[in-house]
C-alpha cells in the first residue's frame, strides 16, 4: 500500500465510525465489562443548553495586538448546588470598532441541572463590563464556603467575592489585586501552605492601545497582527493572601519574578511530589519557566535543569496553554505545552520528580499532528474513562491573514483530541469523536467539567471572535467505570488546592491534583475525575492534604460510578450517583 | 551588478509577515540541511542543455546568477522570479527547479513547491536535488514517512548522499525507530566524520534510548566540532543532570545561557529597570502621560546609559506632542544602542511628520533591517 494511503487509513476508519455514530448520537449505555468499550461522542449542544455567548475581539482593522489572544472560560460551582456553572470571558469593544449588536460583557451561566443553563450575570454582578477580558480563575480565597472569581483583563483585573447568595461584590481595590497590566492566565494555589489560597497572575507584553505598531507590509498596505517579538515582556505577579481580605505582592521576594517573560499559560503542579505546589509557565517567544517551591515561601528557577523551557534543540517556543498530569502512569506529573504553528506541542516527561524532564513529544505522537496548528487551550483528561489521561487542544492561527501568506496553514483550525494508549503514547482520534473535531474554529480557552454529572467529562471552548462551544460527552460513562471526588479542606484551604489524590484499582495507581487554573486563561471543574475502565470499585484512596505536615488520609474500598465528597479528617461525608438525563 | 528585473523589497515592520521568513528550528531543523544540500547540488549540478527556449543561454545564465544572488541576500520572492525566468529559458532545468522549489518553501508556499517538484520528478526522477527539496516540503507538512520515502529514492541513485542519510537518521529518531536512526547517522558520519548535526542527533537518539553516557559522548563530539551548538549544550546539560553530574550540568547550562543570549548579568540589568518602570507602564495604560513621563524621567537619574529608557521617554513625549524633546530622546536611544529597533520606527514617523522624508526613509529602512528576524528563529 502507498505509504500515504496507509497513513490515511486510520483517519478513513475514523470518518466511517463518525458517520456511523452520527446516526445514533446518544449511544445506549453498555456495561464496561460487557465487551468492547462503547463509542464516545462529543456532541455539540451549545444552543440547546442555552449558551448563547459570542466572543468579540473588537477588531477594527487596526490589528490591535490584543485581538489575537483572548479569551478564556471557567467552570465553577458558584452557588454550591453540586453542579458546575460556566463563566465565559468577553473582550471587545475596542476604539473605532463597529457598534456591537448589544452590550458586551462576560457571562455567568447558571447550571439548571437539566442540561441547560441560564444567564445570571446581571443578578450575580460579574459582568466585567469595563474590562477587555482575558481569562478567569475561581477559588474560595476567603475560605467562607463559596467560590470567588478573579477575572484577568487587558488593564485592571477584577476580584469578585462571592456573597453566598448568588451575588458577588467587586473587592479588587480592598484586596489590592488590580494588577493593571496586560494579564492573561491566573491561578490560585496555597503555595506556602498557610491554609489560604494565593493568586498568581500572568502578565503578557507591554502593548498599549496608544502605541500601536504597523506590522505587515506597508508598501502594499497589508497590515498584519504583530509578532510578540514586537513587544517587551512584563513581569508576572504573585499575590500572597494575608487572610484579612487583602493580598500582598510577593513575586520578587518569593523568586518568581521574571521581567522578560511573556506569560500566557499557568499551571500550579507539585511535580516533585514534596507536598507543595511548584509553578510552571507557558511563555510566548520567551523560554517557558519552571519554579520549584522550596517550601519556605521561596521558589527556585530550575527551568534549565529541568529542560522544560524550550524545544529539544533549546530554542524558546511560543507557549500558549499548559496542563500537568501523569500521562504514563508512573506516578509523576508530566507537563504539556501548546505552541505556535511550525513548533510541536511539547510533552515533557517527568523523570522521577528529581528535576530533569525528557522532551517526548514526537515519541508520544503529539508533535506531528500539531505542527501546522497553533495550539491554545488544552487539558489532560480521561474522556473515555479507561484509566489514563487523554489530551485535547484547541487550535487557531493568530494571524487572520495567514492563508494569504501560507498555502498549508489556515486561520481557523481543527481541534485535536488525542487518545492515550495507557503508556503515554497518543493517537489523534478527533474525527471519530464528534463533528466538532472535523470543523475549523478559532479556539482559545478550553475547560473541562462533568457539567451534567453523568460520570464523564464534557468540554467548553471560548473561541476568538466566534460563538462559544459546549461539547457534551455522550458515551464516556458507558465506556468505563469512574469515580469523582470533591475534597473539602478543613486545616487545608477549603478547596483543597494542591491536594494530591492517589487511587488504587487492582494494583493500578492513578494520581490527580486539585488545582484551579490550567489550559489557556481557563479553569476546569475542580473535582477530581478518575476513569476506572472495567473496575467496579476503587481499592484505596490516598489523599495528601495541602498542609505543612503533609497529612495523608487513606480511605478503604469505594464503589465505582459515584461522586464522593471527602472532608479533611472526616472521610467520605456525602455520596451520590450519576444524574439521570 | 545591474539587476534588470529587481522588484523593490517590501518595507516590513515587526509583524508576523511573510517577509520575516521565520521558521521553527525545532520542527524543521532537518530542512536547513536539506537546503544546504540543495546549494551543494546547485554548485555541482550542471544544467539541462536540451529543450532550451528561444531566450537562449545568456538569458539563462543571467537569470541564474541573479537568482543565486537574491537567494543569498534572503530575497526569496526575487529569487523565485529569477528562477522562473531561468526555467523559461531552459524548461525543466534541474537546478532552477530545485531552486524555485526552495524559494517557494521559504515563502511558505509549501503545496506549490510540492506540486512543482512532483511534476518535475515524473519527467526527471534522477534529479536528486529536487527530490531533497520535495522531502523538505513533506517535512514542512509533518509527513515524515513521505519524506523518508523520497530520501530513500535519493539513496537508490546516490547511495552516498550525505543529506539523505542524515535526514533519514533524523526522521527515524523522530519516529522512534532507533536502530534505523543509529544506522543512518553512523552512515552519515562514515561519509563525514565531522558532521556536527549527525553527532548531535546521535546524541539525542542515545538520550531517547536512555543511554545517557553514549549521549554525552556524542554531544561532546558535536560541541568539539561546533562549540556554539546551542542544542548540544542544552542537551548535554540535561544528560549530565540525568546522570547526576551536576557540575557538568551547571557548566553546560551556563554555556547554553550565554549562547542563547540569556546571560544573567544582562537579564538582571533589564530586570531592574523593568521593575522600576512598572508604575510608568500602568500610567501609560491609563493614558496618564504626564505621570508616566515623570516616572520614566525619574528613572534616568540612575540609568543614564540605558537606551530603552530614552525610547520609553520619547514614546511618551510623542504622546504629549513634545516633538523636539521626543526627537532628542529617541536620537539618544539609538546613539546608545543602534540595534534597538523601536526608536528607529518612532523616529521614522516623527521625521515624516516633520517633513524630513529622507531621514524618515532611512530610519524606516534601519527599523526594517533590525526587525527582520533571520531564518531559523522560531515563529512564523
Amino acid at each position: 500500500m502507498d505509504p500515504r494511503l496507509r497513513r490515511c487509513a486510520p483517519a478513513l476508519a475514523a470518518l466511517l465510525l463518525a458517520a456511523a455514530s452520527a446516526a445514533d448520537p446518544v449511544p445506549a449505555p453498555v456495561p464496561a465489562s460487557a465487551g468492547a468499550p462503547a463509542a464516545v461522542l462529543f456532541n455539540e449542544v451549545t444552543r440547546a443548553a442555552g449558551i448563547d455567548f459570542v466572543h468579540h475581539h473588537g477588531g477594527t482593522g487596526h490589528k490591535y495586538y490584543i485581538e489575537t489572544t483572548a479569551a478564556g472560560l471557567c467552570w465553577l460551582d458558584y452557588d454550591g448546588d453540586g453542579r458546575q456553572d460556566l463563566y465565559i470571558v468577553q473582550s471587545g469593544p475596542l476604539p473605532g470598532a463597529p457598534r456591537p449588536p448589544g452590550p458586551l460583557y462576560s457571562r455567568l451561566y447558571h447550571n439548571r441541572g437539566d442540561g441547560t443553563f441560564e444567564d445570571v450575570t446581571t443578578r450575580a454582578g460579574v459582568a466585567n463590563a469595563a474590562g477587555y477580558g482575558s481569562g478567569c480563575t475561581a477559588a474560595d480565597y476567603d475560605n467562607d464556603g463559596d467560590e470567588d472569581l478573579y477575572v484577568t483583563n487587558f488593564g485592571p483585573s477584577v476580584l469578585y467575592r462571592n456573597n453566598g447568595d448568588g451575588t458577588f461584590t467587586d473587592v479588587t481595590a480592598v484586596a489590592g489585586v488590580k494588577n493593571g497590566l496586560y494579564a492573561a492566565s491566573a491561578g490560585w494555589a496555597d503555595y506556602d501552605l498557610d491554609g489560604r489560597p494565593d493568586l498568581f497572575v500572568a502578565n503578557y507584553v507591554d502593548f498599549t492601545m496608544n502605541d500601536q505598531k504597523y506590522c505587515g507590509d506597508i508598501k502594499v498596505g497589508r497590515r498584519s497582527y504583530c509578532h510578540p517579538d514586537a513587544y517587551t515582556g512584563l513581569p508576572d505577579v504573585l499575590y500572597h493572601n494575608e487572610g484579612n481580605g487583602r493580598f500582598r505582592e510577593v513575586a520578587r521576594a518569593s523568586g518568581v519574578w521574571d521581567p522578560n517573560g511573556k506569560t500566557l499559560g499557568v499551571v500550579w503542579v507539585d511535580f516533585d511530589g514534596d507536598g507543595d505546589d511548584d509553578l510552571y509557565l507557558a511563555n510566548d517567544a520567551t523560554p517557558d519557566m519552571l519554579y520549584r517551591n522550596d517550601g519556605n515561601g521561596k521558589f527556585t528557577d530550575i527551568t534549565l535543569l529541568a529542560g522544560v523551557c524550550c524545544s529539544e534543540d533549546g530554542q524558546p517556543q511560543s507557549g500558549m496553554g499548559t496542563d500537568a498530569g501523569d500521562v504514563d502512569g508512573d506516578g509523576w506529573q508530566d507537563l504539556f505545552v501548546t505552541n505556535l504553528s511550525n513548533q510541536p506541542n511539547e510533552l515533557y516527561r517527568n523523570l522521577g520528580g528529581k528535576g530533569p524532564f525528557a522532551v517526548v513529544s514526537y515519541a508520544a505522537g503529539l508533535a506531528e499532528p500539531s505542527l501546522l496548528m497553533t495550539g491554545w487551550g488544552t487539558a489532560m483528561f480521561d474522556y473515555d474513562n479507561d484509566g489514563d489521561l487523554d489530551i485535547i487542544v484547541t487550535n487557531g492561527h493568530p494571524m487572520d491573514d495567514i492563508e494569504s501568506v501560507s498555502d498549508v496553514m489556515t486561520y481557523a483550525q481543527r481541534p485535536n483530541l488525542y487518545d492515550n494508549d495507557g503508556k503515554g503514547r497518543f493517537s489523534e482520534v478527533g474525527a471519530a469523536r464528534g463533528a466538532y473535531f472535523s470543523s475549523r474554529d478559532t479556539g482559545r480557552g478550553l475547560a473541562i467539567a462533568d457539567y451534567d454529572n453523568d460520570g464523564d467529562l464534557d468540554v467548553a471552548i471560548n473561541s476568538n471572535n466566534r460563538p462559544a462551544v459546549l461539547l457534551r460527552n455522550d458515551g464516556g460513562q458507558a465506556a468505563g467505570h469512574w469515580i469523582t471526588l470533591r475534597l473539602v479542606g478543613v486545616r487545608s484551604n477549603r478547596d483543597a488546592l494542591g491536594a494530591v489524590v492517589t487511587i488504587t484499582t487492582g494494583g493500578r495507581r492513578q494520581i490527580r491534583e486539585v488545582r484551579s487554573a490550567s489550559s489557556y486563561m481557563s479553569q476546569n471543574d475542580m473535582r477530581l475525575h478518575f476513569g476506572l475502565g472495567a473496575a467496579t470499585k476503587v481499592d484505596a484512596i490516598e489523599i495528601r492534604w495541602p498542609t505543612r505536615d503533609r497529612k495523608v488520609e487513606t480511605l478503604g474500598p469505594q464503589a465505582a460510578d459515584q461522586f464522593l465528597t471527602i472532608r479533611e479528617g472526616s472521610g467520605v461525608v456525602a455520596k451520590s450517583g450519576p444524574a439521570i438525563r | 551588478m545591474a539587476i534588470p528585473f529587481r522588484r523593490p523589497a517590501p518595507i516590513v515592520s515587526s509583524g508576523r509577515s511573510p517577509a520575516r521568513r521565520r521558521r521553527s528550528v525545532g520542527a524543521f531543523r532537518s530542512g536547513v540541511l536539506l537546503s544546504g544540500a540543495l546549494l551543494v547540488g546547485c554548485a555541482g549540478g550542471g544544467s539541462q542543455q536540451d529543450g532550451e527556449s528561444a531566450t537562449g543561454p545568456e538569458a539563462y545564465g543571467t537569470a541564474m546568477q541573479h537568482a543565486e544572488g537574491a537567494y543569498k541576500e534572503g530575497d526569496y520572492d526575487e529569487a523565485a522570479v529569477a528562477y522562473q525566468a531561468a526555467l523559461q529559458a531552459r524548461p525543466d532545468d534541474p537546478v532552477a527547479v530545485a531552486g524555485l522549489g526552495t524559494c517557494e518553501l521559504k515563502t511558505r508556499q509549501v503545496l506549490k513547491a510540492q506540486e512543482l517538484l512532483r511534476d518535475h520528478l515524473t519527467r526527471h526522477p534522477e534529479n536528486g536535488a529536487a527530490r531533497l527539496v520535495l522531502a523538505r516540503a513533506l517535512l514542512r507538512q509533518a509527513d515524515l514517512p513521505g519524506a523518508a520515502a523520497e530520501l530513500k529514492k535519493v539513496l537508490v541513485s546516490d547511495p552516498d548522499n550525505l543529506m539523505a542519510h542524515y535526514n533519514l537518521g533524523f526522521i527515524a529518531y523522530r519516529e522512534r525507530d532507533f536502530p534505523e536512526a543509529l544506522s543512518q547517522l553512523k552512515a552519515t558520519l562514515a561519509l563525514r566524520p565531522d558532521h556536527p548535526e549527525a553527532h548531535y542527533t546521535l546524541g539525542l537518539t542515545y538520550l531517547a534510548m536512555d543511554r545517557p553516557d553514549d549521549a554525552i559522548a556524542e554531544l561532546e563530539r558535536a560541541i568539539a566540532i561546533d562549540p556554539k551548538h546551542v542544542g548540544a549544550h542544552f542537551n548535554l546539560a540535561a544528560a549530565a543532570a540525568r546522570t547526576g553530574r551536576m557540575e557538568m550540568a551547571a557548566r553546560e547550562q551556563k554555556a547554553y545561557a550565554e549562547l542563547s543570549g540569556r546571560s544573567k548579568a544582562e537579564a538582571e540589568r533589564s530586570a531592574q529597570v523593568k521593575a522600576q518602570s512598572l508604575k510608568a507602564v500602568q500610567f501609560l495604560m491609563a493614558q496618564q502621560y504626564p505621570e508616566a513621563l515623570r516616572e520614566y524621567q525619574a528613572l534616568l537619574k540612575d540609568n543614564l546609559d540605558y537606551a530603552p529608557l530614552y525610547n520609553d521617554i520619547g514614546r511618551v513625549q510623542l504622546r504629549l506632542g513634545q516633538r523636539q524633546d521626543a526627537l532628542a530622546s529617541l536620537r539618544r536611544a539609538v546613539e546608545l544602542d543602534p540595534k534597538l529597533s523601536e526608536p528607529h520606527y518612532l523616529l521614522s514617523n516623527l521625521y515624516h511628520d516633520l517633513g524630513d522624508d529622507a531621514s524618515a526613509t532611512r530610519e524606516r529602512a534601519t527599523f526594517a533591517a533590525l526587525e527582520t528576524i533571520p531564518e531559523g528563529k522560531s515563529g512564523y
